[in-house]
């Protein structure tokens, strides 16, 4: 039986099989997690709660299921561990807040219930930005996440927990959410892979809202192909998931993916990033992509759009505490929410009325004409320590939010999927990655192509040294 | 409150209108940026509507809007 660390070291496809084919035990690759998040969690700051105790049992439960030749699901056996907003009958679902410390919701999202359908495992709750609102994974009341590839650096938000976790194999994926880039900036700021399914494609039911026209939940995982599993169980689409996420491209041509013009000026991009995203257009072609060339879309007005509808419908969620509880909240959370009270109705519904218009121009412009996905950085520069964020006034870190999330938010308002992968090094030793925008409901496709690019790069199999 | 709003600064008299209206107190501190912010957010709004927005369009449910357009893509796909 391999040690602890090559356990940790497979993948959630490989443990999935080796547990299935009984090479491995889960209860073994179960302690061999538990065993790395008691020795380096604490540093990164990425577990609020570890479950260790239940999911050692539950995991003895899988391993006898599967000597009594039971039926096993596609994840069965599986260590994993979600965001804490994912509900959890009977366990408190604090949000990252204070406000909710002590909230115990009845019944279980359906999200976790369907993954515990396929077998996963949950190892427990991981650090999250308080109510989801930070792009680089502030917490007032938690303290930062850390990156698992220098401590002193952002694990980015919000889902932070959930890309450190991954990236520092504690787990084999976990549930984000992603409201303006939360599951895209961790996957890129910790070196693993995440994606943002189209708008409405995975079920909230029993998951904080933030803002529910925007809010997605996604996964964040080492690899597209482990993220394919994960889908397919999320969506019961398993089999579609495999068969077109695994496909090659049929005949002489490739998948066409639109690259923007990189020497544009628009958009926030330091020289390093764009030589990044240039080497991953060359790596997709590689690949078998047939490169397009495209405009570089502006993504500003799209954003301050994006803008309109969070801070409203965030505020309307939260009124109620601003009110009775103002206090209970981290200032720049506070600050930010509370914009939200200051937007017209008439403005509000306007957003909601242009995204149709605002998404066929979209669509007509850089994901037409057999186009399955556009090509766009996650981050607009090296990730930053976690001294930077919160150096200077308010209103100077606000306006670095804001640019921090440019290339993220904008696709939320379009509602599209897009999935983000691991695209190299900065100068700090820091990974970032690139996004692939595809079509409404494109997941597999961007899966296929994700699949195609790892091929050929080994971004996604880098691992840190703790 | 219109009496008093009249003289008083910009900021006082719309945090004076939320509390009012949406029984939240914006502390001083936070105003002018709040202000700035949404200003920004709304103009963006009013920029995009002027050029694409007809007046009998209306907001739908986002699944229904993304099943519609990729129901439009896989029409395109079998003309092709």
């Amino acid at each position: 039986m391999p040690g602890g660390a090559e356990l940790r070291d497979l993948t959630l496809v490989e443990a999935a099989a080796a547990i299935r084919d009984g090479d491995v035990t889960s209860e073994a690759v179960t302690r061999a997690c538990l065993d790395e998040i008691e020795r380096v969690a604490p540093a990164l700051n990425c577990f609020i709660r570890v479950d260790g105790e239940t999911a050692l049992e539950r995991a003895a439960a899988c391993d006898r299921a599967r000597r009594a030749g039971r039926p096993l699901g596609a994840l069965h056996g599986v260590p994993l561990a979600h965001k804490d907003m994912f509900y959890r009958g009977g366990a408190v679902v604090s949000c990252g807040s204070r406000i909710l410390a002590d909230f115990r919701p009845a019944e279980n999202s359906v999200l976790l219930a369907r993954l515990e359908e396929a077998g996963a495992l949950n190892l427990g709750a991981l650090h999250m930005a308080e109510f989801a609102m930070s792009p680089m994974g502030y917490n007032a009341h938690l303290g930062h996440g850390r990156n698992p590839w220098n401590p002193a650096h952002v694990s980015g938000g919000s889902s932070s927990g959930s890309g450190a976790a991954t990236a520092a194999r504690l787990v084999f994926g976990a549930l984000g959410s992603d409201t303006g880039g939360s599951v895209r900036m961790p996957a890129a700021i910790c070196g693993v892979t995440g994606l943002k399914p189209t708008q409405g494609r995975l079920p909230l039911g029993g998951a904080m809202p933030l803002a529910p026209s925007l809010d997605c939940a996604g996964f964040l995982a080492r690899s597209a192909a482990d993220i394919t599993c994960l889908m397919g169980a999320a969506t019961g689409d398993g089999e579609m998931f495999d068969a077109i996420a695994a496909g090659r491209p049929s005949g002489s041509g490739g998948i066409v993916v639109a690259v923007p013009d990189l020497d544009a000026a628009d958009g926030p991009m330091t020289e390093e990033i764009r030589s990044i995203v240039r080497h991953a257009a060359d790596d997709l072609r590689a690949a078998g992509a047939v490169l397009r060339p495209v405009p570089m879309p502006d993504l500003a007005e799209l954003g301050l759009i994006a803008n309109v509808i969070l801070g409203s419908e965030a505020a309307s969620i939260h009124r109620p505490w601003l009110e009775s509880r103002p206090g209970d909240y981290g200032r720049q959370v506070r600050r930010r929410i509370e914009r939200g009270l200051l937007y017209p109705a008439t403005r509000y519904i306007d957003a909601l009325r242009l995204r149709g218009p605002l998404l066929a121009d979209f669509l007509a412009r850089y994901l037409d004409s057999g186009a399955a996905a556009l090509l766009l950085p996650v981050l607009p520069e090296p990730v930053p320590a976690i001294e930077e964020t919160t150096a200077g006034s308010e209103t100077e870190i606000e306006e670095r939010f804001g640019s921090f999330s440019y290339w993220t938010r904008a696709i939320n308002y379009l509602g599209l999927p897009s999935l983000a992968l691991p695209a190299g090094f900065t100068g700090n030793g820091l990974p970032t990655g690139i996004q692939l925008v595809g079509r409404p409901l494109s997941e597999p496709l961007l899966l296929r192509i994700g699949r195609q690019f790892q091929e050929v790069t080994d971004w996604h199999r880098r691992k840190p040294r703790l | 409150m219109s009496n008093q709003s009249d003289d008083m600064p910009p900021g006082e008299a719309i945090a004076a209108a939320i509390r009012h209206l949406q029984g939240v107190d914006l502390p001083a501190a936070d105003r002018q940026d709040a202000i700035a912010g949404a200003a920004r957010a709304v103009a963006a709004v009013d920029r995009a509507a002027r050029k694409l927005l007809r007046w009998d369009a209306v907001a739908r449910p986002d699944a229904e809007l993304m099943r519609d357009f990729a129901a439009a893509e896989g029409a395109d796909a079998g003309r092709r």
